[in-house]
């Protein structure tokens, strides 16, 4: 009884009322800037650990296509591994019959998809096939020309003579 | 006005409080995930390609030979270790005309290419010749990437001047 009657004589706390109002608004700033840079940029991909891209000033877009990364030990078209570098030559190219190379071979593959593939959605839309793809290469900032003057003869030879190269804007 | 805003309010009113906290919860959940999924890298691209073989005019056309700014130069920038040669290139102009617009470009103190000098180069040649739009770029073997897009970047603009807007890229010929 005496511990009911010290708690019932003990004065009464009062309810802490927490504004939450401001803390509300700047939630919901930063919740439409998150959603909005999300809408910005539909098609993400995930550029390799092992490719540093370079700064560049340039201003222009970049169109989805055939994407290739190339790093300083291996070529991957889109996801998958096509060739593999060593001391800046791809393994397995040979200059004067490049033809033979799994990287020829895989991206005249692509190259015959996308055509079947735009046919198909031009026969739907009834206009002329879209023949003018592609390659946007993801290169390494230390890696050398010869490396990459290599895998970009390969790709004009596949069929993809115009190319865009992924930089970071400065 | 004390006055006024008192007789509004009638002796009935309840202040209306709207419960928060579920929408509080609901944000504490979305900015993480916002948060992680989002992508802090601007991606940009520059557009290139690999020289293909086009037509030119006709060198037994006098009357285009006339028209100073209707000329265009194709300028060449080879890219080696240590320099940029910068060459330009045109049917309808002479070969001594060609070469007074030739520079090279060295390295600075820090290994560095002097890209201000080669854009200045080629801000020149684009005053003169207005029409000239395309600069083959021709990068040793062993020139890192890196420096072929500052040299792209050098080669597009100078300063608030746009330059040459199409850049090809030419392996050397052996």
């Amino acid at each position: 009884m005496a511990l009911g009657n010290a708690l019932a004589n003990r004065p009464k706390q009062q309810d802490a009322n927490l504004n939450i109002t401001s803390m509300m608004d700047m939630f919901t700033i930063i919740v439409f800037f998150l959603l909005f840079s999300y809408a910005e940029k539909p098609d993400e991909f995930d550029v390799d650990k092992n490719v540093q891209l370079p700064e560049s000033s340039s201003q222009f877009s970049y169109k989805n296509s055939v994407k290739l990364f190339l790093s300083e030990n291996q070529v991957k078209l889109e996801k998958e591994p096509v060739a593999t570098i060593s001391k800046g030559k791809v393994v397995g190219l040979d200059v004067n019959n490049p033809q033979s190379s799994n990287l020829y071979i895989q991206l005249k593959k692509y190259k015959e998809k996308q055509l079947a593939d735009a046919k198909l959605e031009a026969a739907e839309k009834g206009e002329e096939p879209k023949t003018d793809f592609h390659v946007l290469f993801f290169c390494d900032r230390q890696l050398s020309f010869k490396t990459m003057n290599s895998i970009i003869k390969v790709a004009g030879m596949a069929g993809y003579p115009n190319f865009q190269l992924a930089v970071l804007e400065q | 006005m004390a006055a006024l805003g008192q007789r509004r309010r009638k002796a009935g009113d309840l202040d209306v409080e709207i419960d928060m906290v579920p929408i509080m919860n609901m944000f504490l959940v979305l900015i993480p995930f916002l948060l992680s999924s989002a992508s802090f890298l601007n991606l940009k691209a520059i557009n290139t390609s690999v020289p293909v073989q086009a037509e030119t005019a006709s060198p037994s056309q006098p009357e285009k030979q006339d028209k100073k700014p209707e000329i265009k130069i194709t300028a060449t920038v080879k890219l080696e270790p240590g320099r940029i040669r910068l060459e330009a290139t045109s049917e309808e102009l002479p070969e001594a005309k060609l070469k007074e617009m030739d520079a090279l470009v060295k390295k600075d103190a820090k290994g560095e290419y002097l890209y201000a000098e080669l854009a200045a180069a080629l801000a020149k040649i684009r005053q003169l010749y207005p029409k000239s739009d395309t600069v083959i770029l021709v990068p040793s073997d062993a020139i890192l990437y890196d420096d072929i897009i500052k040299t792209m970047d050098a080669a597009r603009e100078y300063g608030d001047q746009k330059l040459f807007p199409n850049v090809v890229i030419s392996g050397q010929v052996q």
